[in-house]
């Protein structure tokens, strides 16, 4: 009939991978937590080369990015504990949400991209041998 | 198995398959549904002036993508009076049925991906459910997304938002002869129900709408919120004191824990009972009394 329907197998598999893939914290930022129960996350620059006395006698702060998390970004953020798998993680945002797997997947990635992006974390893949999205 | 109604379209699938990409041409279209690691089903429909002759269509079909796929074709099978053939894409099996619906001159496509062994219970279970939904008395049943709900059949779908907990539906269009019909339901209402219901219901009243009376009543546990008014296109029609009914209604599911939200412009008169639990329903229990 239509013809046009080309099968999917080849996008299906970089779900696996990504589900699989563990989310690693990046140990330089550090965190700052809010009443509300939300993150900021602090990363120290380098010290830049003018950070250096008179300006260190009035600039005590030094110089660093932050990153507002917001409500549910921070409990993605939570479970992202060097362990779980994305999939778990999704698992979890869902439970607590009381969404559909691939509602939460795709809320969970767009926080997981914009981590990995700012480079708050990264995601590392499945391993060859345990190529299981739960690690079964 | 969940029911999925998309336009006219009928069919059960297994508890984990999810709705991930849909058209909203009534003539020409394709949903695709997925469990959590691939997709599992495309199912296409195209409305054809005469019925077509389903053989040799399927034999068209099948050249046409032995083709344009690196494929195998595989063995023809007839299923619950769906004519189809079997290929093997990369490993992967995929069956392919074609029916054609003449009452709604409809020509009907599915093709199920079997990424471990190809399961024929489910496959025949699928197959049997799918149906043509009915038009009654003008309205229509819709169910995807969360929502189901009843529409008019002669407005189209005009506005769609999915998103991660929000799904937002209308039909119709508000132009000077205008009729919509608005469905939707939300999660995360911490932070997208931050003032009383009351109030979150009047700052969504669409543009021309004069408002003329607010209630609230219960609903088998649900605490119903509504609006009704007329809506005026313009000016000059409010002026001439030509507008159309308005009704409105908002409610937080005790089942669900998920806000829903329904509009209808026309030129009817919508009753509360009408409205809620039948135009659009949450839950078993407020279609129960309905």
């Amino acid at each position: 009939m239509s013809g046009n329907a080309k099968p999917t197998a080849k996008r299906s598999a970089s779900w696996r991978i990504l589900l699989g893939s563990i989310p690693m914290r990046n140990e330089a930022a550090k965190e700052e937590r809010h009443e509300d129960k939300s993150v900021r996350l602090v990363v120290e620059l380098e010290k830049p080369l003018w950070y250096v006395p008179p300006v260190t006698w009035w600039m005590k702060e030094k110089p660093h990015h932050g990153w507002e998390l917001g409500r549910l970004g921070s409990e993605v953020w939570d479970w992202c504990d060097d362990q779980r798998t994305v999939e778990q993680i999704i698992d979890l945002f869902n439970a607590q949400h009381g969404l559909r797997f691939h509602e939460g997947r795709v809320a969970v990635a767009q926080y997981l991209k914009m981590l990995a992006e700012r480079r708050l974390l990264l995601l590392k893949p499945p391993t060859q041998t345990n190529d299981s999205p739960k690690g079964e | 198995m969940p029911l999925f109604i998309w336009r006219n379209l009928q069919l059960q699938l297994p508890d984990e398959w999810e709705m991930l990409r849909y058209d909203k041409d009534k003539s020409n279209g394709r949903c695709i549904y997925a469990d959590r690691y691939q997709h599992r089903l495309e199912l296409s429909w195209r409305v054809v002036s005469r019925p077509p002759e389903l053989d040799k269509l399927l034999d068209d079909y099948k050249k046409k993508w032995a083709q344009e796929v690196e494929t195998e074709i595989g063995e023809s099978v007839k299923v619950a009076g769906w004519l189809g053939f079997l290929t093997t894409v990369a490993g992967e099996v995929h069956s392919h049925f074609l029916r054609y619906f003449p009452d709604e001159k409809t020509a009907i496509e599915l093709i199920f991906l079997w990424p471990e062994e190809r399961d024929k219970g489910e496959e025949r279970e699928i197959l049997t459910s799918f149906a043509m939904e009915p038009c009654v008395d003008g309205l229509r049943r819709w169910a995807a997304f969360g929502l189901d709900f009843l529409v008019s059949d002669d407005l189209d779908i005009s506005y769609s938002r999915i998103e991660p907990g929000n799904a937002q539906l209308a039909f119709g269009i508000l132009n000077e002869q205008g009729r919509e019909e608005r469905f939707e339901r939300y999660a995360f209402l911490e932070d997208r129900l931050k003032e009383p219901l009351a109030a979150w219901l009047k700052h969504r009243l669409p543009r021309g709408v004069v408002q003329e009376s607010v209630v609230d009543y219960t609903q088998v546990g649900h605490i119903i919120t509504g609006i009704t008014g007329k809506w005026y296109p313009n000016f000059f029609m409010r002026w001439l004191r030509r507008g159309k009914k308005f009704a409105s209604y908002a409610w937080v599911c005790p089942v669900d824990k998920r806000l829903y939200y329904l509009h209808l412009i026309e030129d009817m008169t919508v009753t509360q009972s009408r409205a809620v639990g039948v135009r659009l329903a949450c839950c078993d229990d407020i279609l129960e009394v309905a």
